[in-house]
């Protein structure tokens, strides 16, 4: 990684932190003005992440999408973008509190892993359609997985919303959480567009695989974690769609299984 | 600062009182010319409520406060034909720093009989209008007002002071909401036609509930209630049938038993497809089993979870009144410092035209003495005793708005206006006078 690029990325992740510590400071202090720090510093970490991406692609000579760490930077941009869309269009503030602690681990994570090593991708693509595969294979899974993000938050805003709802014991009043309803739509279309998504890269990604020149079936096993989120999802959709019109509670927790299992198969651990 | 509140309220006296002093939203502009054109006083207001009337009035400079209280209370007492000697003991006055704190305490909702209700901030800002229009008010009031309003506003959007609920009804309201987001378009069903029930579904229909299912035992009375509230009576035994359409349900009947059972639950869930259902049992005995409440997407409140809630919005409200104490106090050293610094402007001007105006007197003296000068020299001259009159002033002017900004009397402000007899803060606005005649 370029010395410039890497500071201006290093300062997105420090504006992340800061949104971080503001949302800290405002669960522990109550102080609700501060609130309108948290997508100010969001959008500052968005506005200077981009130009360290864009930096990254000139020093590097090309579109950073040759190795994990360059995917890993677009993908928590992408995910930046998704909170502030979610922000500004639906006004959902506390969502920053659920993606921005995330997004800030993500960077943390791909600043620590080792410099650029072999390829990430399938082996033995032919070299002219190597761009190509990179287009329509690894821009739409960084889509799908950042609009996952928000259905991870909401699942997660769901569960708090309901829990306190059922537990009868008024939550805190002085965040407003999104009602039930209002999470449960946000969740279901993030997922709906996701998951589109997701089910377009594992189609590229058999095409793929099969002008391989194994052409086992290895790569199932290369991706199983990738297959089993998406398993995952197509159920939470399945039920949604076909056997009731409410996901309620069993959907958010396996929402948030599957981003999880989606996540680590991104960071490869 | 010359600012003063006069005035009583339900802290200070009973409703018999407050009901006699209370002015009507056209009287209220008037009042407020009335105030402003009393001896003394520049500048009038009337803030007119069910629970407090006040006149904020600023003082003409450098008069003492005592005259213009005595006016100001004759005033209201003429306005209203109340004796004087009457009003006396229900009457309070507030000075300077005290006044303003006052009203941004007001209008902050923190003084209201019930800490943390809207309303309080919209009549001031009527009453402040009623007063620009009669041009009751000046540059003092102005500021101070508008001061005022981006307090209140500051403390309603950094507290949660006026956003918990504080009844039963407005609980349930609010719960739902919590539940359904908007309720436009919801239906509601209500389990018996007791009073109870009938107040949590007028709340239900304020927050934008548009229909209404009413059943009772008595087939005529959820007629009766089903009227007032443009919504379809059905008989008691058939209330399970709707249950797969409506989203919220209020049971109150008088049934010594639960009305619904814990078997009835999986099948009316089915039938909703597993969209949420919130119910509202207010009954004593209760209605509905409690074991329901263990089914997902299902949300049971009883009477006292209700009350816990309500409990919660009233500690809440006191626990933000104290964060909202502490915004008022610190927007009210601010302005006030701002007012203080606003006080040492003149004071510093007057010192520099006077420095200056010394160096050139004396230099109009000793220049024949000088003999013929170049033209660059005559402007090294002027300069360099400018520059001395200037390196003189720094200090000075620093330690002024220093002593200024602090809180308590500008000490060195004061100080500095003895030393060089400088004219006083009092006659100081004279081009203000002016502008306002």
């Amino acid at each position: 990684m370029g010395h410039w690029s890497g500071l201006l990325l290093g300062a997105a992740l420090a504006f992340y932190v800061l949104g971080v510590a503001v949302s800290l400071s405002v669960l522990a202090t109550r102080r609700k003005d501060r609130v309108s720090l948290i997508p100010a510093f969001t959008l500052a970490g968005f506005v200077v992440h981009f130009a360290g991406i864009v930096l990254k692609g000139v020093e590097e000579g090309g579109v950073p999408l040759d190795n994990l760490r360059g995917i890993l930077f677009l993908l928590a941009w992408a995910a930046i973008s998704v909170y502030l869309l979610a922000h500004f269009k639906f006004r959902m503030e506390v969502i920053g509190i659920v993606i921005l602690p995330l997004v800030a681990a993500l960077m943390l994570i791909t600043m620590l892993l080792p410099a650029p090593g072999p390829s990430a991708d399938p082996p033995g693509i032919p070299a002219g359609l190597e761009m190509a595969v990179r287009v329509i294979h690894i821009l739409p899974a960084i889509l799908g997985v950042s609009a996952l993000f928000l259905t991870f938050a909401a699942s997660i805003l769901y569960l708090v919303q309901e829990r306190s709802l059922k537990a009868r014991r008024p939550v805190s009043f002085f965040l407003r959480l999104p009602s039930l309803e209002r999470c449960e739509r946000l969740a279901h279309q993030s997922l709906t567009w996701g998951f589109a998504l997701l089910t377009f890269v594992v189609v590229t990604g058999v095409v793929t695989a099969s002008y391989g020149p194994d052409e086992d079936w290895r790569w199932i096993l290369r991706e199983k974690w990738s297959l089993l989120a998406w398993l995952i999802f197509a159920v939470v959709l399945y039920d949604r769609i076909f056997s009731g019109g409410w996901r309620g509670r069993k959907a958010a927790y396996l929402s948030i299984l599957g981003f999880g299992v989606m996540i680590l198969r991104m960071v490869g651990a | 600062m010359g600012i003063l509140v006069i005035g009583l309220s339900h802290r200070t006296a009973p409703v018999e009182v407050r009901e006699r002093m209370a002015f009507n939203k056209e009287e209220v502009g008037r009042a407020a010319a009335g105030l402003a054109g009393l001896p003394g006083i520049e500048e009038g207001l009337l803030l007119s409520t069910c629970n407090r009337t006040e006149a904020l009035i600023a003082l003409e400079h450098g008069l003492a406060a005592e005259a213009a209280v005595r006016g100001v209370r004759d005033f209201l007492c003429s306005a209203r034909a109340v004796e004087t000697g009457d009003l006396d003991r229900y009457l309070y006055v507030h000075h300077g720093a005290q006044a303003v704190r006052h009203l941004f305490r007001v209008a902050s909702s923190l003084d209201s009989m019930m800490v943390g209700e809207p309303q309080i901030l919209g009549q001031v800002k009527e009453a402040y209008a009623a007063g620009a229009s009669c041009g009751a008010l000046g540059p003092r009031l102005e500021a101070l007002m508008q001061r005022t309003f981006s307090v209140a506003k500051r403390v309603r959007t950094s507290t949660s002071i006026s956003r918990n609920p504080v009844s039963i009804a407005y609980a349930a309201a609010d719960l739902a909401a919590r539940i359904f987001g908007s309720l436009d378009g919801r239906t509601v069903m209500v389990l018996g036609a007791g009073k109870m029930a009938d107040l949590a579904a007028r709340h239900l229909i304020t927050a934008g509930v548009r229909k209404v299912i009413v059943a009772s035992r008595t087939f005529h009375h959820a007629q009766e209630l089903a009227a007032r509230f443009n919504g379809v009576p059905v008989t008691i035994d058939r209330f399970k049938d709707h249950l797969g359409e409506v989203d919220i349900v209020i049971a109150s009947t008088a049934a010594p038993h639960h009305v619904l059972r814990k078997e009835d639950g999986p099948p009316m869930m089915r039938e909703r497809r597993g969209r949420p259902i919130f119910i509202i049992d207010i009954a004593v005995p209760r209605d509905i089993d409690p074991a329901l409440n263990k089914l997902d997407n299902l949300f049971l409140y009883d009477i006292d979870d209700l009350q816990r809630v309500v409990d919660a919005g009233m500690e809440e409200r006191r626990r933000e009144a104290v964060l909202a104490e502490a915004i008022v106090e610190e927007e009210v050293q601010h302005f006030l410092a701002q007012e203080r610094s606003r006080d040492a402007a003149p004071a510093i001007v007057a010192l520099r035209e006077k420095l200056h105006a010394v160096a050139a007197e004396e230099l109009g003296r000793f220049r024949g003495r000088l003999g013929p000068l170049s033209e660059k020299q005559e402007a090294t001259v002027r300069e360099m005793l400018s520059s001395v009159v200037n390196k003189m002033l720094h200090g000075p002017t620093r330690e002024m708005k220093r002593s200024a900004g602090r809180r308590g009397t500008p000490e060195a402000v004061d100080l500095v206006r003895r030393m060089f007899d400088l004219p006083g803060p009092d006659s100081e606005p004279a081009s203000r006078e002016e502008t306002k005649r």
